[in-house]
């Protein structure tokens, strides 16, 4: 199992309250499970593109962040089909790397009902960003550095180079502190 | 050839919202939406679709494909983008270009293709709610959104809500759109921040999804046809304007523009007045450093206290 991918959609779903996430990578199958908050199983298994709303934001490059109708079959579709889920709410980033779409972060159901804001699209793409770095490079089996770690690593480069890290570092503590 | 101003317009102080769209109702408009496609037979569209008119761009070894012709909507996207347009221009006729083709997968070459279509067609309006991250087609659409602006197509983008260079809504020659959170869409406002130039309702905004029903959708996708369909109306009731003068008469009705205490008019400290004061946007400020200044994406915006509703 992919290790930062994993850290990466269990931190997305706490940070956005999602009861459900997943990382998706595109094949020539389809689209693959690559990392789940509802790990056991669902890793490693391949859902069609088509008609999904995952397959959408790899085709698109754009976010989306909805409140489907009742018996929407593109909400559905894809993993929400494996698990038998009809989300009440859906969000899904794309992970970039370079300059293509080497992954898609999807979220469903919001805890308490509500839609995803755009602060939860905000966050989520600033996870997506890591996970499109770990699709491309491969290094998703590498240790992770625990939250702590990671938090003082960049606070040793924003007082380096406050310009250029100051604000990465803000941002990243600021999601840890949430939870 | 005869020049001189709009008609009705001495100063910029005459570009208000009566004069840009009061009225108006997209008649003669031809729109161009470049998408997943629409489903004309959405009750909420009302006919306003140029069924036989679209075409779904494909890729066949390779090489892109144009197929003219009915299509449906593969995913929801197109018609929500059509649906916002048409519910503030419902006499705009609107076209589909479908460029997801099956299971839904995009290719830069597929997207080129269908804008260079719409510009070649000499579509009024043309929405953009998608974009390429791939540099290098940078160029090619660079020099095509060149061809629209110096052709009269006004080119609306939705802003990249993510902290990459997306392409073509970095380019002057098109007008890159982003969240406000407004509910009304005559309330739009002004960035100075460029590329991002207006800010539209984005957040909850109630669409028309594939297979004639509604659903709740938030980003910057759906506030590119917000301003789409403003420009659609000015459009309908100013044929004449160029793009750039289109550009000009959004930035002069834009809320906080119209609410700053230097008149539109004035151009001394009128954008700095207009804009600096009344738009912030928290995605920048919170994420600038995942890109460069020149290439952010922006969130939404808060409209301002004092801020006047539009018509």
């Amino acid at each position: 199992m992919n290790e930062v991918l994993q850290s990466v959609v269990a931190s997305a779903g706490g940070v956005t309250a999602a009861a459900h996430g997943w990382i998706l990578v595109p094949t020539s199958a389809g689209l693959e499970v690559a990392a789940a908050t509802d790990a056991a199983g669902l890793v490693g298994q391949v859902v069609p593109a088509e008609g999904s709303t995952a397959g959408y934001v790899v085709a698109s490059g754009q976010p989306v962040a909805m409140v489907p109708r009742p018996g929407d079959p593109a909400a559905s579709a894809g993993v929400p089909a494996v698990l038998g889920l009809q989300p009440v709410s859906v969000l899904c980033v794309p992970c970039v790397h370079d300059d293509g779409v080497v992954a898609v972060l999807e979220l469903v159901d919001k805890a308490g009902g509500g839609s995803f804001t755009f602060d939860d699209v905000e966050l989520a793409t600033v996870l997506a960003g890591i996970a499109g770095a770990a699709v491309a490079s491969g290094t998703g089996a590498s240790p992770v550095p625990t939250p702590d770690q990671l938090a003082a690593e960049l606070r040793g480069l924003a007082d380096a180079d406050p310009v250029a890290y100051g604000a990465v570092a803000r941002a990243i503590e600021a999601i840890l502190s949430r939870g | 050839m005869e020049l001189r101003l709009p008609d009705g317009v001495v100063s910029l102080d005459d570009l208000t919202p009566a004069w840009a769209w009061g009225g108006a109702t997209g008649r003669g408009v031809r729109v161009a939406i470049i998408d997943s496609g629409i489903d004309a037979d959405h009750p909420d569209l009302e006919g306003c679709v140029d069924v036989d008119g679209g075409i779904v761009v494909g890729l066949e070894d390779g090489e892109p494909t144009v197929s003219p012709g009915p299509h449906e909507d593969l995913f929801g996207h197109g018609t929500a983008c059509a649906g916002i347009i048409h519910r503030l221009a419902p006499e705009a006729r609107i076209t589909s270009v479908r460029v997801l083709g099956e299971g839904l997968q995009g290719k830069a070459a597929v997207f080129l293709t269908g804008l260079a279509w719409a510009v070649d067609q000499g579509f009024d309006v043309i929405n953009l709610s998608l974009g390429t991250t791939r540099r290098d087609w940078a160029l090619p659409f660079y020099e095509l959104c060149d061809r629209a602006y110096f052709g009269g197509s006004f080119l609306v983008t939705a802003a990249n809500n993510i902290m990459r260079p997306s392409f073509p809504s970095l380019y002057a020659s098109v007008t890159s759109v982003a969240c406000n959170l407004s509910k009304d869409p005559f309330h739009f406002h002004y960035n100075p921040e460029p590329p991002t130039e207006f800010l539209a309702p984005g957040v909850d905004v109630e669409v028309s999804w594939r297979g004639g029903g509604r659903q709740v959708g938030t980003g910057n996708s759906y506030a590119a046809p917000s301003l789409a369909g403003v420009a659609t109306l000015i459009r309908s009731k100013h044929p004449d304007l160029r793009p750039f003068q289109l550009k000009t008469a959004l930035w002069a009705t834009a809320s906080n523009v119209r609410a700053a205490a230097t008149p539109a008019g004035r151009l001394t400290g009128a954008l700095q007045a207009a804009g600096r004061a009344t738009v912030s946007s928290r995605a920048t400020s919170a994420l600038h450093a995942f890109a460069s200044p020149a290439h952010h994406a922006a969130g939404p915006a808060t409209p301002a206290a004092g801020d006047e509703p539009g018509l």
